[in-house]
């Protein structure tokens, strides 16, 4: 059996993906499975040369006729055609874990008549082809600014149609028994998701004041332009810039706790087994990529202020001394789904709608006027949609009736913006509507007119509840 | 030539490459032509969105 991985994301998502190969090994012990990384992120397949055949999409090297040639299209047109014609073979089962368009190209080029694919590919005249219920939960709900709770490598997982044992995350030779020391990353994927320098300095200086291990800072070769000093710091070791990904997958692998914002070290953490404090900012998602060794700690925040920065440091020493966590962190209980707790009870109404749509959970109760509202207006949208799918079959009134429904399409992405929270029911309707895949008008009529009927019957749950003579317009007014 | 240059010459090559596929795709459908440009031009895209950013990975999924 021959299995493509298509995983053009970045260092951390190929270290996300290590858990999936592992699976698909176990289940397919025969498999001759071949995965696509970028050749800038290739380095981070280090421990996979003995596993899987590792190929590269080489970006720049496609690209640089545009750039360097006027009119160079012609050019780059050619070498991806090498590329693609050349690089790959034909394969029983492709697996697409990059969730983005030129995969989903790439995908559907690569597809033979009897391979089986998972994730994003394209349909039959070129739209965005979501073929399996996980990719199309993927496209619906997960990333910024969305609500889902679901861990990445668990999506990853899904969408590769495996399940994940305790065995498919141990990439640690290492034995449990000789960890030690204190692993720091002080950069992040983005500037903006990690402490400013100085914070850093102040947390460096109070581990080392607290505790008796080795502190290994680690980093890129940028990282190393942050100015930290560490001259009277004993015991710390500022690596940044000397190890390779692979030197540094080991050093997590022997330590006893890595602290770092979103990075890539606290992808290598979760399957090397390593607790990691993970020191999440702004709108970072730590759901998704958060870590996930057991009794591993999330701290949130949003500014910078010094109560803030204070709690970080408690929250941090309450790890490394073996404290309880303080009620603010989410702490990883779980070994799989959404792995995290917290004793701080946060609003989650869009999760509890997402748990409804997709996993069988109960709708959750409608706590505002503005929620209320949001809801009153897809009702009226749904009910508009469908009304002018009962025109559809009378020919005089079929164009009207298909322009309107158009515009049932576009205001729904405009309800969002009363409450942004029904986000995820707007998210389904849309996304049920881009999986339509029928090749004839009256298949795509039957399609929508279902899905129409499947939205009637979510918010029945909510008109039953709701009463539409409170005035909620006196809050909010409509602008889309 | 710099960050600015490159973005708009990687702009202008979409430009021309969606111009074609548009019409490939209005005279033959969706064909394994039209889908090698479309390849081409979500590659580019890829770059021009994260032309000022350190990683040119950073927004593709």
């Amino acid at each position: 059996m021959k299995i493509l991985i298509i995983q053009l994301a970045r260092f951390g998502d190929i270290y996300q993906t290590l858990p999936v190969i592992k699976s698909l090994k176990r289940n397919h012990p025969e498999a001759d499975i071949t995965l696509l990384v970028r050749e800038k992120f290739q380095d981070a397949a280090h421990e996979l040369k003995d596993v899987v055949t590792v190929k590269t999409l080489d970006t720049k090297h496609i690209l640089s006729p545009l750039i360097f040639q006027a009119r160079g299209e012609g050019e780059s047109l050619t070498r991806l055609n090498t590329f693609v014609d050349s690089s790959f073979e034909k394969y029983d089962k492709i697996i697409n874990l990059s969730f983005s368009p030129f995969s989903s190209y790439l995908t559907d080029h690569l597809t033979a008549e009897n391979t089986i694919v998972r994730g994003y590919s394209r349909t039959h005249d070129g739209f965005l082809g979501l073929p399996d219920d996980v990719s199309a939960y993927f496209y619906a709900q997960v990333g910024t600014l969305r609500y889902n709770r679901i861990h990445l490598t668990d999506l990853f997982a899904m969408v590769a149609g495996v399940d994940l044992t305790p065995a498919d995350w141990q990439w640690n030779p290492a034995p449990e028994t000789e960890r030690a020391g204190i692993v720091i990353q002080i950069g992040a994927s983005q500037a903006h998701k990690t402490l400013d320098i100085n914070q850093w300095q102040e947390l460096i200086e109070r581990i080392h004041a607290k505790s008796v291990t080795p502190i290994y800072i680690v980093g890129s070769k940028e990282d190393q332009g942050l100015p930290l000093f560490l001259g009277q710091l004993s015991r710390v070791q500022d690596l940044r810039g000397r190890n390779t990904l692979a030197e540094t997958f080991k050093l997590i692998g022997r330590s006893a706790l890595l602290i770092a914002p979103d990075s890539v070290t606290v992808h290598m953490a979760s399957v090397v087994g390593t607790p990691t404090f993970n020191i999440s900012k702004g709108q970072v998602r730590f759901w998704e990529t958060g870590p996930r060794t057991l009794g591993s700690r999330v701290f949130c925040y949003d500014d910078s202020s010094s109560s803030a920065i204070a709690e970080l440091i408690e929250s941090v020493e309450k790890m490394f001394t073996g404290q309880p966590a303080v009620d603010s962190n989410y702490v990883v209980t779980q070994t799989e789904g959404v792995v995290y707790d917290s004793r701080y009870n946060e609003a989650d109404f869009s999760w509890k709608l997402i748990q409804a749509l997709y996993m069988q959970g109960d709708y959750p109760e409608i706590e505002t006027h503005k929620t209320e509202l949001a809801l009153r207006r897809i009702t009226e949208l749904i009910d508009l949609g469908s009304e002018q799918l009962g025109q559809i079959e009378n020919p005089r009134a079929r164009s009207v009736a298909l322009s309107i429904l158009n515009e049932v399409d576009f205001l729904m992405n405009q309800v969002s913006r009363i409450d942004a929270s029904i986000q995820p029911l707007v998210n389904w309707f849309i996304t049920q509507k881009i999986r339509i895949t029928a090749k004839t008008f009256d298949e795509v009529f039957e399609q929508t007119k279902s899905i129409y009927s499947d939205a009637r019957t979510i918010l029945q749950v909510y008109n039953r509840s709701i009463s539409w003579s409170l005035d909620a317009t006196k809050e909010v007014t409509w602008k889309p | 030539m710099n960050t600015n240059e490159i973005e708009g010459q990687l702009k202008k090559a979409i430009e021309r490459l969606e111009a074609s596929a548009e019409q490939l795709i209005k005279t033959s459908g969706y064909t394994n032509e039209s889908r090698r440009l479309k390849m081409l031009i979500e590659l580019i895209r890829e770059q021009v969105k994260n032309e000022n950013s350190h990683y040119t990975a950073g927004e593709i999924r």
